[in-house]
């Protein structure tokens, strides 16, 4: 009996404690999962404002960091209406008036079909860590999951959110929530992302919703309904001519 | 009667005196009569725009009252036609027309949206031609056609030169539906209107259903516009319209949110207006006591000097037996047989003076381009005369003459007989 308990003990204090993870660990996770090559997905948005319900179906294309492409394929009014992401620029085709837009300026910061994501939001894909200084402010269980809770400060101006919190999902490596602050430290978003699903060992949610926290009572969720990474998309997807096609 | 034989004869022995007195009240009077014919033709005029765009009342929902600025599009009235009925059926409403007022970003086609701001008018063709008047302020092309109505554009003049933009161009506009989303659209410019307003001349007119669906609200509005025989009455008509509007039938009607109320308003109870009123009431104010208070001193110096030349004689005449209140009777007569001729002159010229510029008018040019876009002021200001602007400058200077020679005439009463005697020795 004596030898059994001794045995037990030596393998519980022989196991290493689990130590925490550096900040740049977590965020090199995060990024493997989250950024992509290509990507090629369904989605359905639908945005709840002002007691209002209104759900959009689109089509998108990725290749990796900096070019993005969305076809709206519902409903019939914005049938058609694409949009293309090329480097740090995104140009609109507007279909009732046959004419690609760029969106600029302050139409950035607006919601991407009167959505809680905004345009700025959808430019921002590159990996975190090119982006953001972080440290580690410790564990949490957040929504039911073991969490590190990560503190995010931009490297340079030109982000959207100079400040953002995140909760990054101990087992899976992808953010389960995240808070996006204003220079002035008022907290303009949250993002909260559910659902995760394995895609041949890259763990990625298939929910994600924002609140805006300016905006009282406003929801968005964006639920991935095919996803597919690592595939070929046409080149011509990534062309201005591919708007007014 | 005796008092009126002295006081002609008073007037006709220092006729350059009493021409002084009477050059003084003309011309008071007929700068009252020109300044009263301005302020008529640059705020009654003011009124009037303000009154036909705003409508003398509108009915919106309290929260798009509240929170106007921001351009709440969500907050419409969702099904107009019931109480489009409704309000028509009401005593002293003329018309009732719903309107969508949305700001969009404007360009010429080929051209790159993003640097115009302006704003969509859309509501019935009817309103724009009989509210507006805007078939008669058309400087080229011409009226919607019936046919195609829909898909065309009446733009306003200093727009039209902003964007570059012709009759038979075709005009994109970006603006967005009730739920934020982008909402784009094209039209045909059929025709340039020049209205001499800076708020109209700012703005494209298109048909309400272009609106409606720009905004996504199929069958609602923003506002609608209630008028009657005269804006002037839009408080009372208000009180009717609030009424008809408070039951919960009415509500029902409109599809409206549980806990949403609707309110009426009157055009002159809304800001800007209500502050701009005010504004207008103590310009007016200041402009006429300026004048009145000239003439009054003018008067008031006249008299004055009349009472030391004559200071002997009244001495007589109170020896004589004439009492104070004579003398003073005497003075105030003189002043006012002066006034009533210097005031009819004077009326008589700034009216005819008022009636030749009105057909000139002042053109405020590039400084027009200075006042906000929410004001609907005329470019070209106009005065304005009637009758009664005559008739009260006319008054007003007899007034100012019984003001102006009472004080002198009250001097002169306390003249003691024995010194002014005494005194013209």
């Amino acid at each position: 009996m004596k030898t059994l308990l001794l045995l037990l003990l030596s393998i519980v204090f022989a196991m290493p404690a689990q130590a925490a993870p550096t900040a740049a660990e977590v965020l090199a996770t995060v990024d493997k999962n989250m950024t992509f090559e290509s990507r090629k997905t369904t989605v359905t948005m639908t945005v709840t404002k002002n007691g209002r319900v209104k759900t959009y179906q689109m089509e998108s294309f990725g290749r990796g960091a900096d070019e993005g492409a969305v076809e709206f394929l519902a409903p019939a009014r914005d049938k058609g209406t694409r949009m293309l992401k090329k480097g740090g620029e995104l140009w609109m085709f507007l279909p009732h008036v046959e004419k690609v837009q760029k969106i600029s300026g302050h139409m950035l910061r607006q919601g991407l079909m009167g959505s809680d994501f905004s345009y700025e939001d959808m430019l921002e894909t590159a990996a975190l860590s090119g982006r953001y200084d972080a440290k580690v402010l410790g564990e949490e269980v957040k929504d039911g999951r073991k969490t590190w809770k990560l503190e995010m400060t931009a490297k340079s101006a030109d982000v959207s959110y100079p400040k953002r919190v995140s909760w990054i999902d101990q087992e899976y490596g992808v953010p389960v929530r995240e808070e996006l602050y204003a220079v002035s430290g008022m907290l303009l978003k949250v993002f909260t992302f559910t659902e995760v699903k394995d895609f041949d060992g890259r763990k990625f949610p298939t929910v994600f919703k924002a609140e805006d926290q300016v905006q009282q009572g406003s929801l968005t969720e964006l639920r991935f309904d095919s996803l597919e990474f690592t595939v070929a998309v046409p080149e011509e997807v990534f062309n201005l001519r591919w708007l007014e096609r | 009667m005796l008092i009126i034989r002295l006081a002609l004869r008073n007037a006709s022995r220092n006729t350059r005196r009493t021409a002084l007195t009477m050059l003084t009240v003309l011309l008071g009077t007929m700068l009252l009569t020109l300044g009263m014919s301005w302020v008529e033709g640059i705020f009654g005029s003011f009124q009037i725009e303000a009154a036909r765009s705003t409508g003398h009342v509108r009915v919106v929902t309290q929260t798009f009252a509240e929170r106007e600025m921001l351009q709440p599009l969500h907050e419409n009235l969702p099904v107009t036609a019931g109480l489009e009925d409704t309000l028509r059926a009401l005593p002293g409403v003329t018309e009732v027309h719903p309107r969508l007022n949305l700001g969009v970003l404007a360009a010429k086609d080929g051209e790159e949206l993003g640097e115009t701001v302006s704003m969509v008018v859309a509501a019935p063709l009817a309103f724009h031609r009989q509210i507006l008047g805007l078939d008669q302020r058309i400087a080229q092309g011409g009226w919607f056609s019936a046919e195609d109505f829909g898909k065309e554009a009446l733009v306003g003049r200093a727009l039209a030169s902003e964007l570059g933009l012709g009759v038979g161009d075709r005009l994109i506009v970006l603006g967005r539906t009730q739920d934020g989303s982008m909402s784009d659209l094209l039209f045909q410019v059929v025709g340039i209107t020049d209205t001499g307003n800076t708020l109209y001349d700012r703005q494209i007119f298109v048909d309400l259903e272009r609106g409606r669906w720009i905004a996504d609200i199929p069958e609602g509005a923003l506002e609608l516009l209630v008028y009657g025989e005269d804006h002037k009455e839009a408080t009372e008509l208000q009180a009717v319209v609030q009424q008809a509007i408070s039951g919960p039938e009415v509500l029902a009607s409109l599809s409206l949110p549980e806990g949403a109320g609707l309110v009426a308003q009157a055009w002159n109870q809304r800001e800007p207006w209500t502050s701009a009123l005010v504004l207008v009431d103590a310009i007016a104010a200041i402009i006429v006591g300026c004048i009145v208070f000239i003439t009054a001193l003018g008067v008031l110096n006249t008299m004055l000097m009349s009472v030391l030349e004559r200071t002997g004689e009244i001495g007589v005449l109170r020896a004589m037996g004439l009492s104070t209140l004579g003398v003073v009777a005497l003075f105030v007569v003189e002043a006012l047989l002066i006034s009533i001729v210097g005031g009819a002159l004077g009326s008589g010229i700034g009216s005819v003076l008022s009636i030749a510029l009105e057909g000139v008018g002042l053109d405020l040019g590039g400084a027009a381009r200075n006042l906000p876009d929410t004001m609907p002021v005329n470019r070209i200001l106009h005065p304005i005369w009637a009758p009664s602007q005559a008739l009260k400058s006319f008054l007003l200077g007899l007034s100012v003459a019984l003001v102006g020679s009472s004080s002198p005439a009250l001097r002169a009463a306390q003249i003691q007989p024995v010194q002014a005697m005494r005194a013209r020795r």
